[in-house]
């Protein structure tokens, strides 16, 4: 039996239903950054509607597709979004005609003109990102700078065959919300005044056999850390290291404390101590952050997060905060009943709420130094700041023109990615391209032969030319020939799922770039779709 | 140009041959299943590339009910081990547990290979690895409940399953605990039943209020013992609720009591109109994007909340919880649907060996956002890649019994011993008993009577014999063959070769095909040179897990929400 389907949704609930999924993924904020943000994307090859089609649907706000390249057969068949009909026209037109239809909410626009006469216009302007799809090396390079110039994000992309690279570039992405799986910030160690109140609070011995079955393990944990430090003369504080011996003394003593071995809450006590029993630390990319000259010396041109990052570090510097970042006030499942569980998570809102007060204190004084008023930041913000401080992430990319001048930053990590052959096959690509205006593998009137002996040439020369480059950035080894030759048999074709997977990446990529939530790879893919593989690696 | 020109020059001619000559099942037309038959069609193994620009849900509903209506219970006619299918792969794009498991075992029935697949925000795989859906103590559901996933659970499979649907459906709920408190429980549960009758009332709403929030909420009042440990529940007070001050609420904040009260008035008064609109009584099947559905079980959990004490919860998130809402974006999806065209390809062109399980993980933490793994070896222990697969086609359906299908397979069906099942045997069809020894009332029933026609999956076990392995029979449609029974498919399947001999070069699809007759029944044994089997079920499954409960699911509906509108 099945339920017919009526719809009786209301159009309020309209948009919520259609982003449900995303929604449960990057919340409201997420879905309101992608909503006010304008991509701009040079290329329309089936690599860029791709992406393109992946922030459309989730519903990014506004795109302008730049090219002045004509729909050809080719396009038919590899590209999605041209039709038969298509034939002769802009391409970009074509494409913009068919990806609007898929969201009545997204905005979208052509431009019909070839990417380096439309740099010579304002096109860059409003973008929030940039994406360049299966454009020259010198046309990258000239964007890169102007990206860079404007801390514009940018994703540059292009597929040959069955490979495709990725790059990223920005010169600092700062992350809030970066989803980072953290263990919970207890504070058993060094409990605060009110967790060791509400832990005094509740005497075991008085508990009757139900009650006692339903004590949280935080507190049961509590109280075995101090009755062993009692018994041992240990002071323990915030940065105590208690060595695994001494934990087995814990949870014996945990133990002890059980009316019997079946207490699910005892049981879980006693798991915990290893995990939980630990000095307070804050998190490396936390004092980097702090620590960063962006955070000592903000102006009122500073982005929000480093005058957040400026107020947290006068928090920190404050007795109050005693050398802990703000508390989340989140506290995980535990067995226990609902009242007692409650009441701990009584205590530790409590204590979150105090610290964000304190807290919000520092940002006006940081604002109020600036002559910047003190709404500038909303109380959203410090909210999320707050609860997510130990997960705070910042991310400095290397500029793609300057390794495209230069070769790669940090060639071993491309070796030891396995992914330098591709890299440098792509690389010798450029090169080839910029001498020919051909992509290797591409008979033309200047080639000679029929198509093998135009794939052996370009291979040849492909060859030279990488371990040319391989030379040039101090790697001592050659270039894999049969990578290079799959690259010049390719002669640059699009197939359509690599376009598709490729397009994939890069508005993943692109969407945790908007949303500022998650963090972005930094900063390079390798796609061989020949073997399955997809290679993240530092270039 | 043409495509197979170009697909020819990159992937090489045969390979594009094959893709072209491909037939191709993806089951699920949600986000990764569009993404999926897009990069299918446009890789060149689908020649009609119109039918993907028509709308989606045009297509959606015409590739599943064409293709396998297993999944559809309304066009459920075949199944994909019914040879007119023939298919040379399967794609999963399904976004729950029981409709991947029942293609799974449709796939071993039909020794066709299966590319598995699955998504969760920014993590996704190939392979899909079965979560254990949590279930909770009848009696916390029914009486103490302490949180808010135990409101909701009882209005979804409680209360909503008993006024509107077909039968109890208490799967989230295990039943153990005092056994006259389950007896009243279950007493309760037939009142309730009762009551859906009066559906059609004017004040049904306030009837059932009055039930579940009056009543039943005095009789475990009445259990003192029940709350000397535990804070008891209030009653609550239909008028005095509905007099309180109406907000309207959005779905992201919870609800207060009164706005639940409405919610709930009005949801059910819907859901009533729905159920009574025609003559027969219509039954009504819990779906998270089902608005009335959604509204009449958020309501109600929340008014259970505020009747024990438990915090309320918003719309928005009892439809994640009610419904196991996993957060889904297109981006992954066509990550994992890019992929899953590149181990398509890989089957087709006989390369299992390049087949990997791939996976898009997330951490901040480091760098690796994608791992790919070996496919593992068959698991011997597997109880779902441990039974034999059968196809059975009927001369007579209405003239041939369950009897005569026993007497067919107490000795063993064709000249294996591995299939001889003994004197005492148990058929089940999914979750329904058919036979038992000491159950033998349908032995002379038809299976036509039976309402068994082809789709149908039949698991017969040995019962005096734990090391027989189970036959599973999937009716195929009849056949003019003039005898009774005719089995199909008829295969050892524990004598896998591994993995790495599975291609041999030159095969060109050719199945050798012997057949052996042997009394009156055609004993067809098919000897694909092609090892086609790729993917099997990894972990231990119970026998439970093989039930049957997909080819009636109507969870996976083709119109889902952040599908690619095309067209």
């Amino acid at each position: 039996m099945r339920a017919t389907p009526e719809s009786t949704s209301t159009a309020a609930t309209d948009k919520a239903q259609r982003y449900d999924r995303q929604l449960r993924l990057w919340q409201e904020t997420g879905q309101q950054a992608l909503e006010t943000a304008r991509v701009s994307v040079f290329g329309s090859s089936a690599l860029a509607a791709e992406s393109l089609k992946n922030l459309i649907l989730p519903g990014i706000g506004e795109f302008v597709v730049i090219d002045d390249a004509t729909v050809g057969e080719q396009d038919v068949l590899t590209n999605f979004f041209v039709a038969p009909a298509d034939l002769g026209k802009p391409r970009a037109e074509a494409i913009v005609e068919q990806l609007t239809e898929l969201n009545p909410d997204v905005r979208g626009s052509a431009v019909v003109k070839s990417a380096e006469s439309a740099l010579e216009t304002d096109i860059l302007e409003s973008a929030t990102l940039v994406i360049a799809c299966g454009l020259p090396a010198h046309t990258v390079q000239r964007i890169s700078r102007l990206c860079w110039e404007r801390n514009i994000a940018l994703v540059v992309a292009d597929t040959a065959g069955f490979a495709a690279r990725l790059r990223t570039a920005i010169p600092e992405h700062a992350v809030v919300e970066s989803h980072e799986e953290l263990a919970p910030d207890l504070r058993i160690q060094a409990p605060f005044p009110g967790l060791a109140e509400h832990s005094d609070s509740i005497d075991l011995d008085t508990l009757d056999h139900v009650d006692l079955a339903h004590v949280p393990y935080v507190v049961l944990v509590l109280k075995a850390l101090r009755s062993w430090a009692t018994a041992n003369g240990r002071e323990v504080r915030r940065d105590t290291a208690i060595t695994y011996a001494e934990k087995r003394k814990i949870k014996e003593e945990i133990l002890c404390m059980a009316p019997n071995m079946d207490e699910e809450n005892f049981r879980e006590a006693h798991d915990k101590v290893n995990g939980d029993v630990i000095p307070y630390q804050i998190p490396a990319e936390v004092r980097r952050i702090l620590s960063d000259p962006a955070a000592q010396n903000i102006t009122a041109k500073s982005e929000k997060f480093w005058i957040m990052a400026h107020a947290l570090r006068a928090y920190m510097a404050s007795p109050y905060a005693d050398g802990q970042l703000p508390l989340s006030g989140t506290i995980p499942d535990m067995k226990a009943d609902t009242k007692s569980y409650i009441a701990l998570q009584r205590v530790y809102k409590q204590k979150a709420d105090a610290d964000k007060a304190e807290y919000a204190r520092h940002v006006r004084e940081s604002l109020a130094s600036l002559d910047l008023p003190p709404d500038f930041i909303s109380q959203g913000e410090i909210d999320a700041y707050c609860k997510d401080a130990r997960r705070l992430r910042l991310l400095r990319f290397t500029p793609l023109h300057d390794e495209l001048e230069s070769g790669p930053k940090d060639a071993s990590a491309l070796v030891s990615a396995g992914a330098l052959d591709q890299y440098v096959a792509f690389r010798a690509s450029d090169v080839f391209f910029a001498k020919h205006k051909r992509h290797p593998g591409v008979a033309d009137s200047s080639t000679q032969g029929d198509g093998n002996d135009v794939v052996n040439n370009d291979t040849a020369e492909l060859v030279a030319i990488a371990n040319e480059l391989l030379v040039q950035w101090s790697i001592e080894s050659e270039v894999a020939e049969d990578v290079v030759r799959e690259l010049a048999r390719s002669g640059h074709a699009e197939l359509h799922n690599i376009a598709s997977l490729a397009g994939g990446i890069v508005s993943q990529e692109a969407i945790k770039l908007v949303t500022h939530q998650y963090v972005p790879a930094n900063n390079g893919c390798i796609i061989d779709g020949a073997s399955a593989r997809i290679i993240f690696v530092a270039v | 140009m043409r495509r197979t020109d170009q697909l020819a020059q990159l992937y090489g001619e045969k390979t594009a041959e094959r893709i072209a000559k491909a037939r191709l099942l993806v089951v699920g037309a949600g986000g990764i299943g569009c993404e999926l038959l897009k990069n299918l069609c446009m890789s060149g193994s689908c020649s009609k590339r119109k039918h993907i620009k028509r709308p989606k849900a045009e297509v959606a509903v015409q590739a599943i009910s064409a293709f396998n209506p297993g999944i559809n219970a309304h066009a459920q006619q075949a199944n994909i081990t019914d040879p007119q299918f023939d298919f040379d792969l399967v794609l999963n794009a399904l976004d729950n547990l029981e409709a991947r498991r029942h293609v799974n075992i449709q796939c071993l029935a039909a020794k066709v290979p299966l590319i598995e697949s699955g998504t969760a925000g920014y993590l996704g795989h190939s392979t899909a690895k079965p979560v254990e859906q949590k279930t909770f103590p009848v009696c916390t559901i029914r009486s103490t409940p302490s949180s808010p996933i135990h409101c909701i659970v009882w209005a979804k499979s409680y209360l909503f399953a008993q006024l509107f649907g077909e039968q109890t459906d208490e799967i989230e709920m295990d039943e153990d605990g005092d056994m006259q408190e389950l007896a009243q429980l279950r007493e309760e549960a037939r009142a309730l039943k009762r009551l859906s009758e009066a559906v059609g009332c004017p004040d049904f709403a306030w009837q059932v209020f009055n039930k579940v929030f009056v009543q039943d909420i005095e009789r475990l009042l009445s259990m003192e013992d029940m709350w000397k440990n535990r804070r008891p529940p209030t009653v609550l007070n239909y008028n005095g609720l509905a007099a309180g001050a109406l907000d309207s609420p959005d779905d992201q904040s919870p609800p207060s009591a009164t706005a639940a009260l409405e919610m709930f008035r009005s949801s059910a008064e819907r859901l009533a109109c729905r159920a009574t609109q025609r003559s027969e009584r219509t039954l009504l099947m819990f779906d998270k994007d089902d608005r009335d559905a959604l509204e009449f079980v958020a309501a109600a959990a929340n008014l259970r909340a505020y009747a024990f004490g438990i915090p309320p919860t918003s719309v928005f998130a009892v439809k994640a919880m009610a419904g196991n809402i996993i957060p889904a974006i297109a981006t992954t999806n066509a990550i994992v649907a890019g992929m899953m065209a590149l181990q398509a390809v890989n089957v087709v062109d006989h390369r299992l060996q390049d087949c990997f399980t791939v996976y898009l993980t997330y951490s901040s933490s480091h760098d690796r956002y994608y791992m790919k793994e070996r496919l593992p070896p068959p698991n011997p222990r597997c109880s779902v890649c441990r039974r034999h697969y059968l196809t059975m086609r009927l001369a007579d359906p209405a003239r041939t019994t369950l009897a005569d299908l026993l007497a067919r397979v107490t000795d063993g069906i064709g000249t294996s011993q591995d299939m001889r099942l003994g004197e005492d045997v148990s058929i089940v069809e999914g979750s329904r008993i058919l036979y038992d020894p000491d159950f033998d009332d349908n032995a002379s029933k038809s299976f036509e009577e039976l309402g068994l026609g082809p789709g149908s999956m039949l698991t017969l076990t040995s019962e005096d014999d734990d090391d027989a392995i189970p036959v599973v029979i999937s009716i195929a449609r009849p056949t003019y063959i003039s005898c009774a029974i005719t089995f199909e498919g008829f295969e050892d399947f524990r004598g896998f070769p591994p993995l790495e001999q599975a291609a041999p070069e030159e095969s060109d699809d050719e199945e050798i095909v012997a057949v052996v007759e042997a009394d009156d029944d055609v004993v067809v044994i098919e000897e694909d040179v092609l090892t086609k089997p790729v993917k099997r079920k990894m972990e231990d499954e119970s026998p439970e897990a093989a039930k049957r409960p997909s080819l009636y699911d109507v969870r996976e509906q083709p119109a889902n929400s952040e599908i690619i509108d095309l067209d």
